[in-house]
């Protein structure tokens, strides 16, 4: 049992809370407007099929929220236990988004969706209206503030080491708030959330649709998905775009993983559309390359090169050096901490200290280190290249086909065809579970790709990570695997029983249209 | 205020069993959640509880990311 690693189990156990939580997250962040958008059509029409609508889907909303709220809790305690390095270490940074998002999530949202279930019969509309909004806006607040947390870790600016209390601190508040990489995180994230509410309600529509269901509500509802899921699918492209051309600025190895560049290419850089990535032959095999490709979405330009990893690596090797003389003149501030050439050594390259740093997770002194010991440590910043590849494509392929439906789906809506193409119909049914491999990918994207670092040229994760047994990460492991599987047994029961009920149970209330009573009628009912 | 249909569609009304599928509802989301903040107190007291904290401070910190100088002098530096 001493074989067991604790900081692959500690590992394990975050990316599983975190996959986990995020199941939830962007149905909320979707589905809120969704609700939002219906309710206000019901203030401004008057017609109460809307609000049935909000209601309905608003109970939906209920089992999601009840079933997501406080899973991620358990990221923030594994904080304090697994990755007690990394929580001294950067929780003056990184401890307050953390806190306002807290703050967020249990005071603004919750109070608001607790005034959206009971303040139907208390509220007035336009009240109420508001509310709903307000349940909207918290829920994308509250991803605001872990984004800019998460942002962090991928461009650490806005905060510097102090060599007295050993320990990143601010240096200014607002760089952290207003890091780009946060900025373009959050906008692609809460669109790809807007997008898998979009495919919860066109999926279940459909389902409705197809069984000849809650026609009146069906048809409504598939009209507000396609629309707002197809303006959602559009900017997740358009904002992954600059989510892309930033990772070129600040994370140029994550870029160069995610489309298997190798070696440096002439500009402008082709895109690998598929390809087996060969890491050991540092090639990939059966590329299929579209030219320029690459090179104009990374770069934005025709006459910058993308670099490839063994560029990187070599850059690397530098900043390893670079951060030794760092790693070696704090050592010697220690003793004589007013040392003005110390202090001046120390400032030149304490950028890359955490270069050096690299040296120690691989287990080597960095005072000693040989060149081999160097570029053994550079190579090691080069992530799971097929990982990356592959969930990107995946990713960004799901990605077209939501806008093919939602485009489609908008289409239909527009001319009143739901009943000529059940095939699509019946597609969107069972594209259901696709937004979240979309988005769960994407998540899979971003921090795999910023491996080996936990905060990117700041801290590799290997020495984040708390001094504590392999057995003990694997009891609490164990402990969220039963946890975790039992919830999410409990939300699959708990939203397939109502969704079968469909509104006229939920509601109490039987809304029949015309087509739906002639479906009736052909079923011999 | 009058209720606005779209024609042709019809409203029946209420079935009697309205108000206890509501509390239903809300008893099953009640429960649901009161055995999840419970299993999660439970995990939160087995795992990470005060016993189970990691107290790091400063120079335990400085020990585990930048250890002693090394006899070595700095390949780097002249």
């Amino acid at each position: 049992m001493d074989s067991l690693d604790p900081v692959l189990l500690s590992r394990i156990q975050f990316g599983l809370t975190a996959l986990y939580h995020f199941l939830f997250v962007p149905l909320t962040l979707g589905l809120s407007f969704i609700l939002a958008i219906m309710e206000s059509t019901y203030v401004m029409t008057g017609r109460e099929i809307w609000r049935d609508m909000t209601k309905f889907w608003g109970k939906l909303f209920a089992i999601n929220f009840a079933m997501g709220v406080a899973t991620g809790i358990t990221m923030e305690f594994q904080f304090g236990t697994n990755w007690a390095y990394y929580s001294h270490y950067v929780g003056d940074i990184f401890g307050v988004p953390l806190a306002i998002e807290g703050l967020m999530a249990f005071f603004l949202e919750s109070t608001f969706v607790g005034l959206f279930f009971f303040g139907w019969n208390r509220l007035s509309k336009v009240q109420h209206l508001a509310v709903t909004w307000l349940v909207a806006l918290g829920s994308n607040l509250s991803a605001l503030w872990i984004l800019i947390a998460n942002g962090w870790m991928q461009n650490p600016v806005g905060a510097a080491f102090n060599y007295h209390t050993m320990r990143m601190e601010v240096t200014s508040m607002a760089d952290v708030i207003l890091n780009p990489v946060a900025q373009a995180k959050f906008v692609h994230t809460v669109s790809a959330g807007y997008v898998v509410g979009s495919v919860f309600v066109l999926s279940i529509s459909a389902y409705y649709l197809l069984k000849g269901r809650h026609m009146a509500l069906a048809k409504r509802s598939l009209a507000v998905a396609a629309s707002f899921g197809l303006a959602s699918a559009l900017s997740v492209v358009v904002l992954g775009d600059e989510s892309g051309y930033l990772t070129t600025q600040n994370q140029k190895m994550k870029l160069a993983a995610i489309e298997a560049e190798w070696h440096t290419t002439a500009a402008p850089a082709s895109f690998t559309v598929f390809g087996i990535p060969d890491k050991d032959a540092k090639e990939t095999r059966y590329a299929v390359h579209v030219p320029w490709v690459l090179g104009l979405i990374a770069t934005r330009s025709l006459d910058e090169p993308v670099l490839g990893m063994d560029d990187l690596v070599k850059n690397t090797q530098g900043r390893i050096r670079s951060g030794q003389i760092a790693y070696s003149a704090l050592q010697d501030l220690k003793t004589t901490p007013l040392d003005a050439d110390l202090q001046r050594t120390f400032s030149e390259h304490q950028n890359d200290l955490g270069y050096a740093l690299l040296l120690k997770s691989i287990g080597v002194d960095p005072a000693k280190a040989t060149d081999a010991d160097i570029a053994k440590a550079a190579e090691s910043t080069v992530p799971h290249v097929a990982t990356l590849f592959w969930s990107f494509r995946i990713m960004v392929g799901l990605g077209l086909l939501f806008i093919f439906m939602f485009a489609f789906a908008f289409w239909t809506s527009a001319t009143q065809r739901f009943e000529r193409y059940r095939w699509f119909l019946r597609l969107c049914f069972y594209a259901l579970p696709l937004p979240w491999i979309s988005t769960e990918l994407g998540w899979i994207v971003a921090e795999t790709g910023r491996q080996p670092w936990v905060i990117e040229g700041i801290l590799p994760t290997q020495l984040a990570a708390s001094s504590i047994s392999g057995v003990q990460v694997l009891g609490s492991l164990l402990g969220f695997v039963i946890f975790y599987s039992t919830l999410a047994v409990v939300d699959f029961y708990l939203m397939r029983r109502y969704i079968l009920l469909g509104p006229d149970d939920v509601l109490a209330k039987k809304l029949v249209a015309p087509e739906e009573r002639r479906a009736l009628r052909a079923r011999g009912a | 205020m009058t209720r606005r249909l779209p024609a042709g569609y019809t409203m029946e009304a209420r079935p009697e069993g309205a108000p206890k599928a509501e509390r239903r509802f809300l008893l099953e989301l009640g429960v649901v959640l009161s055995l999840k903040l419970a299993a999660i107190g439970l995990l939160w007291y087995l795992f990470f509880g005060p016993t189970h904290e990691v107290k790091v401070t400063p120079a335990a910190l400085d020990r585990h990311l930048f250890i002693a100088p090394s006899s070595k002098p700095n390949p780097s530096r002249s």
